[in-house]
This record gives structure tokens, sequence and C-alpha cells, in this order.
């Protein structure tokens, strides 16, 4: 500033360009930030759309429940179901199973999600005692996968179906509960069967 | 509130000084553009620091969804561009940005070159410049190579090649550049460490000394 006139009190040339600079840096900041932030906050407006998978043979299925049922009336079977996991950039193999019961009437089927409502353990099928236990806090679940015990909040998730061709397809939702979570206990049989 | 927060921890730690220190340090009229704009040249040092900074962030971000894996790595970086929020935004900062580094760092070296201010007493400093200059280069290489698409390989492939020529140790240097006897799997990885952990460490603790030795010695006139 040699040379220069005494600045006068107040707004000065030295607080203009303080000013200034802050601004240039401020915005080159948020531009920055803008496009960071949106990347690491994006996966709350990801929402995942149900995958449906095949179970196989409407008639197969059916028989395999009544076979481990008594006198016809159907039980809980494993179904077991492989599909192609799409995460994220990766496309891989995936398998799992639904709990499948043959129920009869103009429903059918009435399939459970084998993931335990409390911390997402998969629950294990117990013909015996006519319930499912899950094998990390001990839960217990009715056949209609009603909790009955243990620290298991709520109900086991119903998986939507529907019939394409002769084949039975269920949707599988989120990893975390695999299907359609029941808030409250209660329909005991929901018929989730789709056109 | 501000200046409150600023008097509580000035009461414990005085850190105001050092940061006024800093922010006050008075320089030559010659270099400040807002006494001659010509003076301009003096600051490709500090925008090439500004985007490096950028380069930081926005690299980080990026890494939360880049896969460095031969199979994933394509898809993330498709993944990123096409379903990450400003992803491809995100993406293209990175890639401009590098870019304009390099032109920038030119610029700051051509300047220090004609005005010869690499002279007795910073030739320490200038061989300090020159090793960032190598390392940024370094970034832009491996960095080149991440997102597995072909111009990427066949690049990466041109630019190992160039070490087959160095006498002796030629083809030595060559696998253990790319990490084995073609362009692959290990390449990659090696790539991705290099720019992201190797590097950046590095060039933090040379931007570091660069500083020190300017603040210490001053900004010199041309010659």
């Amino acid at each position: 500033m040699a040379g220069k006139k005494p600045q006068k009190a107040g707004w000065t040339r030295r607080d203009f360009f303080n000013w200034m600079l802050n601004v240039v840096m401020g915005v080159i900041a948020i531009l920055v930030a803008i496009p960071s932030v949106g990347a690491a906050i994006t996966p709350a407006f990801h929402n995942a759309a149900p995958v449906w998978v095949n179970l196989g043979a409407q008639t197969g299925l059916q028989q395999s429940s009544v076979q481990a049922g008594t006198g016809g009336v159907g039980t809980v079977v494993k179904a077991p179901y492989s599909y192609v996991e799409v995460d994220h950039w990766a496309k891989l193999p995936a398998a799992d199973y639904a709990y499948l019961r043959y129920i009869g009437g103009s429903c059918a089927f009435y399939i459970l999600s084998p993931i335990c409502t409390h911390l997402g353990c998969h629950v294990n099928w117990i013909q015996a005692d006519n319930q499912f236990h899950c094998p990390c806090h001990g839960s217990v679940y009715t056949v209609d996968g009603l909790n009955v015990s243990g620290p298991a909040p709520l109900p086991l998730g119903v998986f939507r179906w529907k019939m394409v061709g002769n084949d039975v397809w269920v949707a599988r939702e989120s990893t975390f509960t695999h299907a359609h979570q029941r808030t409250t206990e209660s329909p005991t049989e929901p018929c989730l069967k789709e056109a | 509130m501000y200046t409150r927060i600023v008097r509580w921890i000035d009461d414990r730690l005085m850190v105001s000084p050092l940061w006024r220190d800093m922010a006050d340090h008075p320089v030559p009229a010659h270099v400040n553009p807002s006494e001659k704009v010509s003076a301009f040249v003096y600051c490709f040092g500090g925008v090439t620091f500004l985007l490096i900074i950028a380069q930081f962030v926005t690299g980080m971000f990026l890494a939360m969804y880049y896969v460095p894996d031969i199979i994933n790595s394509y898809n993330s970086t498709k993944y990123i561009m096409h379903h990450v929020l400003f992803g491809l935004q995100l993406l293209s900062m990175h890639n401009w940005g590098s870019s304009l580094i390099i032109i920038m760092v030119t610029l700051h070296m051509l300047r220090i070159y004609w005005m010869g201010v690499y002279k007795k007493p910073r030739e320490l400093n200038w061989i300090v410049g020159v090793t960032l200059l190598l390392l940024i280069l370094g970034f832009g290489f491996t960095g080149y190579l991440l997102p597995w698409d072909e111009k990427a390989y066949f690049a990466t492939q041109v630019g190992v090649s160039f070490t087959k020529y160095v006498p002796f140790v030629g083809p030595a240097l060559l696998k253990i550049l790319s990490g084995g006897s073609k362009i692959g799997a290990a390449t990659l990885t090696r790539f991705f460490a290099i720019h992201v952990l190797f590097l950046p460490a590095m060039l933090i603790a040379f931007l570091g000394l660069h500083f020190l030795m300017i603040r210490r010695q001053g900004i010199t006139g041309p010659y």
C-alpha cells in the first residue's frame, strides 16, 4: 500500500478484499460440497423394488406341503429358491428359502419369510412343536408366524405371491425382512396372492 | 457466538496469533494482484493447492462407491455416473480437476523458471517443487487406470511399457510397476493403493515442506 492515502475507517479496501476472498472460497467450498454430500446421502433416496423369485411348480409345492403334513392338511415346508441379486454395481447368484404351507381354499398358499423380526436370523421350522424357533435368541412363532415367545417384536413377514404359468413366484423385498412386514398381529392367514 | 467460540479456544490454546500470522502475512506489493493485475502469475501455486484440496474431497467421496477390482471397477464407475446423486458431477470434478492441476503446476513451474527464483538460497524448494510435480504426474498416471475401461487399460499398457527401456533393470521394473507380467487384477489394486494411499501421504509431506520453505525464505522478485 506504499504511496497510498491513509485508509478511512469503516469499509476499507482491505475489508473488501477479505470479504471477496471469503465469498469466493465459500462458493468453491459449496460447489465441492454439493456433489460430495449428494453422493454420500444417495442411499437415503433409493427404494429397492421387490425382486420376484420363482419357487417352482404349484403342484409340486402343494404336494410337498400336504405330504409333510398329516391327514391331508398341508404343513410348513422349506421352499428354496435361487435368483440373481443385483447389489448396486454387482450382480451375484444368490439363494435363499421361504416357508410355504398349503392351506387350500382360494388362497392356496401361505408363504412366510424365514427372517426373525428380532435381529434378522433365519428361523427353523420345528415340525414336532408346530412352531418356528429362532436359533439366535430363542424367539418362538406359531405356524402362522405370530410371535408368541422371546424377544421378537413382530410376526414373521408374509410373502406377496402370484402365479406365473404353473409356477409360484414370490416378491422378495428388503434384505432385512424378505417379505411384507406385518405391523400388527391381526390377520392370522392373510391372503397376499396377487393377480 | 463465533467470537465467543474463538475466545474460548484462545483462552486455552492461543491459536489466533498463529492464524493471524498466516492470514495477515504481508507480501511485496509487486506480487499483490490488487496492486498490479499482472501479479496474478503469483497465484498459480495457491490455485494448485485449492484444486488439490478439491481433489482430496471429491476423491474421498468417490471411494465410497468405487471398487478396485477387475470385475467391479468398471461397473462401480458406471454406477457412480448413472445412479449416485450428483455422481456424474463428482466424477467429472475429480476428472477435470486432475487436468487443471497439471496445467496449473506447469504454469507455476514456468513462472518460477522464467523469473529465475529457483536460484540460491531456494534450490531446495525447487527440488521439493519438482518432486511435487512428479507426484502429481504419478496421481494422473495411476488415476487414469482406475475406471478400467478400454482407454484406461491401453493407456496404462503404453505407460508402463516405457520402463522396458531402462537399462539393465527395465524388464524387472516393468513387472514391479504392473504387478505381474500383464496389466491385470494386480495392476489395478497396485495403482489404486498408490493413488489413494502412497501418493497422498507423500504429497502432504512435500506440500508441508514446500510451504514451510516459502514462508521461511519469503517471496523473491524476478531476477
